[in-house]
Parts: structure tokens; C-alpha cells; sequence
């Protein structure tokens, strides 16, 4: 039992995260993750994420884990993050983010990897790591600040402040802003939606947009 | 460590930082002011608060002052600027360099395009805001309100109702003082990098600095506190 399905119907791929009662990011969870992204069928036009665990999204990385592990295999853990987060800008489909309650550390990294990040009223986001005494390693200190530029990204990276759906909206963590509990079917039907579109279009404009952050990057490219 | 000691700790290791340029000043007096700021920070500081007001500019030291902006910056401890009245020009480009800046009820803030703006300025305020509304600021010269502020990222966040900004600065410091000083100076040198490197690189960077923060006692006590549900005591450096 991974805690992780993989629905394909029609054009649409659902990955659903669901290992109660937080879909803690423990190494076996994430190696599944990262098998669903890859087991995704070569005809679908989207990918969405979401959780079965209510309330919750991710809660981040197993920190009773984090705290007895060797530091060469945390190490690992923390490239696994990087690949895993990492499948989700490397798959040429968009990646939806449906997020309809807590979306903490390795959550949020994740969350961060795909293309929309779609949030209830009721979510919560945060990077809390640097209150732990650690860092958010697996990538998401230089996605936020390309995100949202560097005047959020340090105060939510330094404080670990938490930040509602509406104010993730705001400062452009999120773009989509859903009543509460409605985000799951709110970030389906844009799947469906982005399904329906050219993917041979999307998938130049996702690497475009990507690769649009980057310090070589010049316009018209 | 004893409550009494803790207290004692938690005072000293918030800085406070003054940069005012109140009118008729001497603008190099400001930047004089900013540099034995600078040069005399104990080294014991885990959070600073500087507070900013008035402006306008450097003058003709404003080479100097690009320097001294640049140190700002790059301290490795925690900034937190406050905006509690007038924030123009060099005040507001010290704001800039700062990790989280909080306008108060009674904020304005511009750069007078009258002049240009000090070194450093004009690249930060573009990483801070986006494109989408930093022209408009640099090339128009137009004061905004702390709340129009915060809509473009100028400010990241407001000060509660009540409560000067300075006073939920002082707030703020006094927490991140007690987190763990290597995690804060690894997050936000990879941050300030973020803006600029390649994204390849930027991995890179997170996992080498991630494993060097790892096997610190700090974050051991960060992980082992979190799992045993307690508070973490994380130790100062230097």
C-alpha cells in the first residue's frame, strides 16, 4: 500500500496523494510519487494532483525520520526530493496543484514544481523549515523567489510564516482561489479544460515559460 | 539554560539600525550613520530591525552608499526594515536590502525620480516587485500608501491595527532571534541567489547547503524538538 493512486480517464491523469493523516513525505511515499509521474501515459493532455486525506494536501517531510536518519542516506532523501518535485516541471503535459488544506514544507515544494496551483479559502501554506533548524532543500527556495520575486519569498522563507488561500492568491503563490473544500473539483475540471487544448503548444510554451527564469535567457527565445 | 539567561540572550540579539534622513539633514550624515551601524553590529546579532524614514538621497556619496546598501543586504541574519511615516529615496532603498519590511498605518514611500536612485536600488526593487509595476515607481516618482505597498510587494506586510511598525518589527526580531542562525543565513543566501542563477546550479546549492546546515546541532535540535513535541533551543553563534 503506497498511499499514492494513479487515475487516467480520458485525457486527464489524476495523481492522488493519500496516506493519512498527512501524506507524510517519508522516502517510500516519495519513490511512489515519482513512479506515478513517470507511469503517467504518453496520450495525456494534463496532470492533476490531489489529496484523498481531508484537510490536507502535504504536510511535508517525515520529521521523526529526518531526525534519527544517517546524514549521508538524508542526503539521498533530499536528491529523491529534488527528482521527485522535479518530474513535475519535466513532464511535458501541465501539472495542476489542487490544494484545499494544509500544504506545508515538502507539500509546498511540490506544489511549487507544477504549472497552477489552485487553493481553497480554507488552505494553508507555508515553508516552515527554517523554524526547524533546516532548510527547504529540494528546490523550493529558488522556486518560490521565481514564483513570486524576492520581496515574499524571503519573508515567508525566513519567518515560515503561514499564508491563506486568499493571501497565496495575492502575492502570487497561487492563481487560482476556490471557495473552501471546492479546490479538488475546481483543479479537475481545469485539467479537463487543459486537456482539451494543442499539446504539442502546451508543452513549448511550459519550456519556454521555464526556461524563461533563467540567467541566459533572452527575449524571443 | 535558565529562563533569566534566555531573556538576557533574546535582548542582546536584536539589533536596531537607524536610517533617517529627517529634512535639512546633511545626507552624508546618513550614510555615515549607516556605515558605523554597519561597522559596529555585535557580532552576537541573530535579527536586526532597521527602521527608515524621510529621505531623500546620498549625495555625492552615493558610490559609498552603494557599498554600504550592499552590506545591508548581504548580512547573514535576518532584516527587518520599518516604515512607520515618509520612506523616500534612501530610505526606502535601505528597506529594500532588508528580508521583511512592515509598513505602519501613517507610510508613504516613493523613489523621487528626480534623481536616480541609489546604486543597487533599481535591481532590487525589480526582484522585489516584478517589472509589472517597478517602472511606473522608478520613472513616475509617485508615493504610494503602505497598503498600495503591499499590493506590489514594496512591503510585505502591514502592521496590525494599533500597532506601530516598529513595534511589530521588535516583535518579529525577537522570534527570529531565537530560530537557528546557520538555517537563517543558508535560506536567505540561496534566496538572494535564486534571482540570478541558473536553476541547475540553484539544486545544487540547496542540497550542498542543506547537508551542511544537517549536520549542525541546531538543526538536530530543530528535528529532535519537533518530534518530541517541544519547544527547540537553538544556539547562537559567533
Amino acid at each position: 500500500m503506497s498511499g499514492v493512486a494513479l487515475h487516467v480517464g480520458g485525457a486527464v491523469a489524476e495523481l492522488e496523494l493519500g496516506a493519512p493523516p498527512v501524506n507524510a513525505f517519508t522516502p517510500a511515499f516519495l519513490q511512489a510519487v515519482g513512479s506515478a509521474v513517470a507511469a503517467v501515459p504518453a496520450e495525456v493532455g494534463a496532470l492533476v494532483v490531489t489529496s484523498s486525506v481531508p484537510r490536507v494536501f502535504a504536510a511535508g517531510g517525515d520529521i521523526g525520520y529526518m531526525a534519527r536518519a544517517e546524514l549521508a542516506e538524508q542526503t539521498r532523501y533530499v536528491q529523491l526530493c529534488q527528482d521527485v518535485y522535479g518530474a513535475f516541471e519535466r513532464i511535458a503535459v501541465p501539472t495542476v496543484a489542487a490544494i484545499d488544506g494544509a500544504c506545508l514544507g515538502g507539500g509546498l515544494e511540490l506544489a511549487l514544481a507544477c504549472d497552477v496551483r489552485v487553493v481553497a479559502e480554507n488552505a494553508r501554506l507555508g515553508l516552515p523549515e527554517a523554524t526547524l533548524g533546516i532548510l527547504a532543500g529540494g528546490g523550493a527556495i529558488h522556486r518560490l523567489v521565481r514564483a513570486v520575486g524576492q520581496a515574499p519569498a524571503r519573508d515567508l522563507l525566513l519567518s515560515g510564516r503561514r499564508v491563506t488561500g486568499a493571501e497565496a492568491v495575492r502575492i502570487g503563490l497561487a492563481s487560482r482561489l476556490t471557495a473552501a473544500g471546492e479546490a479538488t473539483s475546481a483543479g479537475r475540471a481545469l485539467a479537463a479544460t487543459l486537456a482539451g487544448l494543442d499539446p504539442d503548444a502546451l508543452g513549448a510554451v511550459k519550456a519556454q515559460a521555464w526556461g524563461a527564469s533563467e540567467p541566459c535567457a533572452a527575449p524571443g527565445t | 539554560m535558565t529562563p533569566a539567561a534566555q531573556r538576557v540572550e533574546r535582548g542582546d540579539a536584536v539589533a536596531r539600525l537607524a536610517v533617517a534622513l529627517p529634512a535639512g539633514s546633511d545626507p552624508d550624515a546618513a550614510v555615515d550613520a549607516l556605515a558605523t551601524g554597519l561597522d559596529t553590529l555585535p557580532r552576537h546579532t541573530r535579527a536586526l530591525v532597521v527602521t527608515v524614514s524621510d529621505g531623500v538621497g546620498a549625495g555625492p556619496r552615493a558610490g559609498r552608499c552603494g557599498e554600504l546598501l550592499d552590506r545591508l543586504e548581504a548580512l547573514p541574519m535576518p532584516t527587518v526594515a520599518a516604515v512607520d511615516g515618509a520612506c523616500h529615496g534612501l530610505a526606502l532603498a535601505a528597506a529594500l536590502c532588508c528580508d521583511v519590511r512592515i509598513a505602519g498605518a501613517a507610510a508613504t514611500l516613493s523613489l523621487p525620480a528626480a534623481r536616480p536612485p541609489d546604486p543597487g536600488t533599481v535591481t532590487r526593487l525589480v526582484r522585489a516587485t516584478g517589472q509589472g509595476v517597478a517602472r511606473d515607481l522608478l520613472l513616475t516618482g509617485r508615493t504610494v500608501t503602505g497598503e498600495e505597498a503591499l499590493c506590489w510587494g514594496l512591503v510585505t506586510r502591514l502592521a496590525p491595527d494599533g500597532v506601530t511598525a516598529a513595534a511589530a518589527a521588535s516583535t518579529l526580531a525577537a522570534e527570529l532571534a531565537t530560530l537557528s542562525p546557520e538555517a537563517l543565513a543558508a535560506t536567505k543566501r540561496l534566496a538572494l541567489a535564486a534571482a540570478a542563477d541558473a536553476f541547475a546550479d540553484g539544486l545544487a546549492a540547496e542540497l550542498a547547503l542543506w547537508r551542511e546546515v544537517r549536520a549542525g546541532a541546531n538543526a538536530q535540535e530543530g528535528l529532535s524538538a519537533f518530534a518530541d513535541k517541544r519547544p527547540p533551543v537553538f544556539r547562537g553563534g559567533g
